[in-house]
């Protein structure tokens, strides 16, 4: 597998070549530049449906027929106020499946008809929001720090149920028009023939004098000083459903973040069994059956945030959250120790070592990398801050990121009972 | 089945080559029957591998459901050598200092657990897989609080409605084939479980004969026969190891139906239909045919239910079970129709799909699903995964067989098998309640 990024007439190109790949994967990211506002979320969620059913002189039906006679897959998703198209076709059907892609987005109709069906089946799966507890517990952690129009804030599923009745078709164009004006990026997966051939066809769509990035959002940078617990009641939940975490001021060029990082995946390695939190409170003390910690939404340009991701039965909600900060408070007060620095440093190899037994994960790797600001250089450079940073860099970055008074407990699920113990992680 | 070596080949005189399709090769040691499936994937310095019992849910006793599944959590415990070594799992440790991709999983047929990491750490898997497959120390002080991870993970998915309607589904839609209840068990099966009973199942199942290791990966032939003989050459097989008993599930004679109410705002309506084992052409075309109804976004209730509102989603499911399973159709209401008359129109509907409605979809559906199993083969892990199932259902050659499967299938066949499928006396209707 070879990978490459660069930037053509201010596209941001990435590769992944594999010989013999039967398969293509692209992923575009259009970012729209539009304000983090329900009403653009909402047009946003209604483009990201209509603009795959129907374009040029095929209806809905014809071109999702279209689409699956070649075996291919186009899906259109909003990220970061970004439209995402990802595609997956078999290499035999790869011209084919360009030209649908290439009709959609120069000529999507984005009809009445389809923004009203969409608006029903939206608003449909919006409603279904009211029960997903660990969404719950993520947005309400999110908008402790994050305030309505940042990046962060989590919009709710009413807010934007009772704001899409209201948007009109002109938005929808509004945006289609607008779509490859922004810094885009285009990462392929595939054999070489195969990525000359997605970007012999999609590069000449896009205008060369692409605007830089601006960052408009204010992100949160300060370290929360104190603990806040936030609960909501998702009465039909078997367990009660945690996001415990906190805001991160850093992003991808500040050189405390692989030291932090390392540190905080020996407390919570996403996945496995490896992390301190699965070796002793699920391990040891059967509290939960996952229980990890990861950062998210930490960009080039912008920080983010840090959070523990687990649930309890609600009987065990107060020794779990107990157990869980003391894991935190541990390694905060007394660090990693040398085996765990030792150990992490081969973890985390192994684990971008199995990412390239995977065409779909690399290019999906390299794509999120670019999306973030990262070219694959960075991204090499950036990695070797794990291999180099010392452990006491580990242990001061931990100290100083990761405070375990100033976290936010955010609870969602069967919490009848159970208000007072939880609030009580406040003091 | 396997086509069966003419001229088998030796790589290791320890392992009979018993047979071959394309580029996979099944190879069995003759000491104690365990058998091999090797598949070489050159250059990505990256290796899988993966063990399945053939031991599953389907071989518990009532009042036991769930262990075949506590067993498997036990497996990632300490064993005898791990004991007299004073340190903690073999396999822990393993994914503590290297970091593989590590998990195991339950099904209806099958135990399964799997390693993907880098080449040179191909002996020390097999031996972690050779070690626990006879001496893991089941005892209280392991077992119990593992049972209450277990219990963590039933309440993880018994909060899903989704979960609760089928685990009610398929103990109604089964009166005798232990099939009839999920794998993970009932809470109140799991709260009784005892040491005893996992090590009888233990002793039982966990032997050379009765598992089936695949190598999927950058390793050769000669390595990695030699360290499966290394390891697991000396295990002895268990001689009263017999076949399942057959067990054929009673005639239906009319539409069953169960109703499951909880506190909440999600409804949902699912319809079970019984289907043929996995990997049969009727398996496939049962597939095909629920692809017809709801596969897609342009699928016939797609367009009559989601996009016209009357419902927020709809999903189908089939199992790869060896024997008759169920496939579901499942909806979740919107507030525009209540249960039954949901139920009656989507019934309507699907007796009213004709040949011609299939003949519309027929290139799109043959070519999306054999797309699909491309993308499922993208990596080892991802083709030992898939793979398994095939090995579950004992004729894991019709791996290489599913594109000529899913293309002998006509439009003609799947319009019956929908005739079929949605008989009233084919069929388990549940209903989830929010109050």
């Amino acid at each position: 597998m070879h990978i490459s990024t660069n930037y053509i007439n201010g596209l941001q190109i990435g590769r992944v070549s594999k010989e013999g790949a039967k398969t293509v994967i692209l992923n575009l990211n259009l970012p729209t530049g539009l304000a983090y506002t329900p009403e653009a979320v909402a047009a946003l969620l209604l483009y990201t449906d209509v603009v795959t059913a129907g374009a040029g002189k095929l209806s809905r039906e014809a071109f999702l027929r279209a689409e699956s006679e070649l075996g291919a897959n186009i899906t259109v998703t909003l990220r970061d106020m970004a439209v995402s198209i990802s595609v997956t076709a078999p290499k035999n059907n790869l011209e084919a499946t360009l030209k649908l892609l290439t009709l959609m987005i120069t000529s999507a109709t984005l009809t009445e008809t389809e923004l009203k069906r969409a608006k029903s089946t939206i608003n449909n799966i919006l409603l279904l929001e009211k029960e997903n507890a660990r969404g719950i517990a993520l947005a309400n952690l999110r908008n402790t720090f994050a305030k309505a129009g940042e990046r962060l804030f989590s919009i709710s599923p009413e807010i934007l149920s009772a704001t899409i009745s209201s948007i009109k078709r002109t938005a929808l164009l509004n945006i289609h028009k607008q779509i490859l004006s922004g810094c885009v990026t285009l990462t392929t997966g595939g054999d070489d023939a195969s990525i000359k051939k997605v970007e012999g066809a999609l590069i000449k769509l896009i205008p060369k004098s692409t605007p830089a990035n601006s960052n408009r959002y204010t992100d949160q940078t300060d370290l929360l000083t104190k603990r806040v617990v936030k609960i909501a009641a998702v009465p039909s939940k078997q367990n009660i459903e945690l996001s415990i975490g906190a805001p991160l001021p850093l992003n991808l060029s500040n050189l405390d973040l692989p030291a932090f990082l390392f540190g905080l995946a020996v407390l919570g390695k996403w996945g496995g069994f490896s992390g301190r939190l699965m070796s002793t409170v699920r391990e040891k003390e059967g509290l939960t059956y996952m229980i990890y910690a990861r950062p998210e939404a930490i960009t080039a340009r912008e920080s983010g945030y840090w959070r523990i991701i687990t649930f309890f039965a609600p009987k065990d909600v107060v020794r779990g959250i107990t157990s869980t900060l003391r894991e935190v408070a541990n390694i905060v007060e007394k660090g990693i120790s040398d085996s765990e620095w030792n150990r992490f440093k081969t973890i985390i190899k192994t684990s971008e070592i199995l990412t390239y037994d995977s065409l779909n994960n690399t290019t999906a790797l390299v794509h999120n990398k670019l999306v973030d600001g990262q070219s694959w250089e960075e991204y090499q450079k950036f990695k070797q801050g794990f291999d180099t940073c010392s452990r006491a860099e580990v242990n001061k970055a931990l100290k100083k990121y990761l405070n375990p008074k100033g976290l936010i407990i955010s609870a969602a699920g069967p919490i009848k009972g159970h208000e007072k113990n939880i609030q009580s992680f406040a003091k | 089945m396997p086509k069966p070596t003419k001229k088998p080949a030796t790589p290791s005189k320890h392992f009979t080559e018993i047979s071959r399709s394309e580029d996979i090769v099944e190879y069995q040691l003759k000491e104690n029957g365990l058998r091999v499936l090797y598949k070489f994937i050159p250059d990505t310095g990256v290796v899988t591998t993966n063990i399945t019992y053939m031991v599953g849910a389907r071989d518990e006793a009532p009042g036991e459901t769930g262990i075949a599944h506590m067993l498997e959590h036990m497996l990632f415990k300490p064993t005898e050598f791990d004991k007299a070594k004073r340190q903690d799992a073999a396999c822990t440790l393993f994914e503590r200092e290297v970091g593989p991709l590590m998990n195991a999983n339950t099904w209806r047929d099958r135990t399964t657990y799997y390693f993907a990491y880098n080449v040179e750490h191909f002996g020390r898997a097999v031996k972690i897989e050779a070690e626990r497959m006879r001496e893991v120390v089941l005892n209280d002080k392991e077992f119990l609080p593992e049972r209450t991870n277990v219990l963590s993970e039933f309440d993880m998915y018994n909060g899903d409605p989704h979960f609760a309607l089928s685990v009610a589904l398929t103990c109604t839609a089964f009166y005798s084939h232990p099939y009839g209840h999920e794998t993970i068990g009932f809470r109140e099966d799991i709260e009784a479980y005892t040491t005893e009973k996992l090590q009888r199942m233990y002793d039982h199942y966990y032997r050379p004969n009765n598992a089936t290791l695949m190598v999927i990966g950058d390793i050769d032939i000669k390595t990695a026969l030699d360290t499966i003989y290394n390891e697991f050459g000396h295990l002895a097989s268990e001689p009263d190891l017999t076949s399942r008993p057959v067990i054929i599930e009673p005639k239906q004679e009319g539409l069953r139906r169960v109703e499951v109410k909880r506190p909440g705002t999600i409804n949902l309506l699912a319809i079970a239909a019984k289907h043929p084992g996995f990997p049969s052409k009727g398996w496939f075309t049962t597939m095909l045919a629920l692809k017809v109804l709801a596969g897609n976004g342009d699928s016939i209730l797609n367009q009559a239910f989601v996009d016209t509102g009357l419902v927020s989603d709809i999903s189908i499911s089939i199992d790869p079970s060896r024997d008759m399973g169920i496939a579901t159709l499942s909806l979740t209401l919107s507030t525009k129709l209540d249960h039954t008359k949901l139920e009656t129109r989507v019934l309507a509907a699907i007796a009213k799909v004709s040949e011609v409605d299939i003949k519309k979809q027929y290139k799109a559906l043959i070519a999306r699903t054999l797309s699909d199993e491309l993308f499922n083969r993208d990596s080892s892990a991802s083709i030992a995964a898939e793979l398994t199932e095939y090995v579950a259902a004992q004729d894991w050659s019709a791996y290489h067989r599913t594109e000529s499967i899913l293309t002998s299938i006509t439009a003609r066949d799947i319009k019956n098998e929908l005739d079929r499928l949605f008989r009233p006396e084919n069929l388990t209707i549940g209903t989830y309640k929010s109050f």
